[in-house]
């Protein structure tokens, strides 16, 4: 399923805007919306979170559903890695909102 | 007269390195940054450093440059940063974005510093110096490849397209050159990224004074790696 994509100009937390219903009753059940981009395709994986949602949890999930090991991808928001054991809150996410995060695959080189 | 660089750490710092090698439940954050046991275990001689131990040591360059009275200000990018700007090119991959959340403005800064990861199988390094108007490219294995010319015009673009967006306006690329380095230590290339990018960091001109460092402080450079990564803080250099 894709999100509504709509994107925000200015501000430096908001990716995208969930339709007007959804962001209320997210905002109203104190959640926000996780999009996870994968990084080969593009594929996209919504994700409701609550506010104190560890992201390992999400993270694990995604990459059950690709059959990957979830040690093996990374995460980043922005350009900024995502620590498994940090939460929307600790990155100043608000409720009612929907924001983006590329997956990537680890690198090794020798 | 330079000062000698070492070839081995104190016999104190061996002990303290052997034992984080040793503990598996190492785990070490520095900014958004991680490395755990099974990353560390990279700097074991011989072994492929992956982006956990690359990117780490970036986020312990960016602390050190925040220092009051470090030498030069800089900016460093994961290493993801190039492949996206490879693979997608800044409006699909979104760079502009990376400078957002940081509220990073790269033109104020002396330098910028990214590791690049080449077919996940070769780490090279690479500086933007915008005093000296250089984009400087360094490869222990030489670029035998011969991948330099496209990371070139890939920062060439970058640039301008990020002084765009940010600042509404060309950038002005005229005087700019393209300097590549050869080195050709022949191994330990992640490890050679990593000092490559904290000797430019420290204000070491690469250029013009060359390295400092060579393929006999490699095994040296592994365990001071460990302790650093273990210490979330860099040693102060020779």
């Amino acid at each position: 399923m894709d999100s509504q994509l709509i994107s925000s100009s200015g501000g430096t937390k908001v990716d995208e805007l969930p339709s007007e219903d959804e962001a209320e009753d997210l905002k109203a059940s104190n959640k926000l919306k996780l999009v996870i981009q994968r990084t080969n395709d593009g594929e996209k994986t919504e994700f409701i979170l609550k506010m104190t949602t560890p992201f390992i949890k999400v993270f694990e999930a995604w990459s059950k559903r690709f059959h990957v090991s979830p040690r093996t991808q990374r995460f980043l928001f922005q350009g900024e890695k995502v620590l498994d054991q940090s939460t929307p809150k600790m990155m100043e996410w608000k409720a009612g909102r929907s924001y983006v995060i590329d997956n990537m695959i680890g690198q090794e080189g020798g | 007269l330079q000062p000698a660089v070492p070839t081995d750490l104190k016999p104190e710092q061996n002990q303290q390195v052997l034992s984080h090698l040793k503990n598996p439940s190492f785990v070490r954050t520095v900014r958004t940054e991680e490395v755990r046991s099974d990353d560390l275990s990279r700097l074991r001689p011989g072994m492929w450093l992956n982006d956990a131990i690359i990117n780490t040591y970036g986020a312990l360059l960016l602390d050190r440059a925040e220092v009051p009275g470090a030498p030069r200000s800089i900016h460093f990018f994961n290493s993801f940063f190039y492949q996206k700007l490879s693979e997608q090119g800044y409006d699909k991959g979104m760079l502009k974005r990376w400078t957002k959340r940081s509220k990073v403005d790269i033109f104020e800064k002396d330098v910028v510093l990214f590791p690049i990861n080449l077919g996940n199988a070769h780490w090279t390094a690479a500086a933007i110096n915008m005093k000296e108007k250089r984009i400087e490219y360094y490869d222990s294995m030489g670029d035998r490849g011969g991948a330099r010319k496209a990371i070139f015009r890939n920062v060439r673009e970058y640039l301008q397209k990020e002084h765009q967006d940010k600042k509404g306006s060309a950038f002005n690329l005229s005087g700019w050159e393209d300097v590549f380095n050869p080195v050709n230590n022949g191994s330990d290339c992640g490890v050679f990224s990593c000092q490559t990018l904290e000797a430019i960091a420290r204000g070491r001109d690469l250029v013009n004074d060359g390295f400092d460092f060579g393929a006999k402080h490699m095994s040296m450079m592994r365990k001071l790696m460990v302790f650093e990564i273990a210490q979330g803080k860099l040693e102060k250099r020779w």
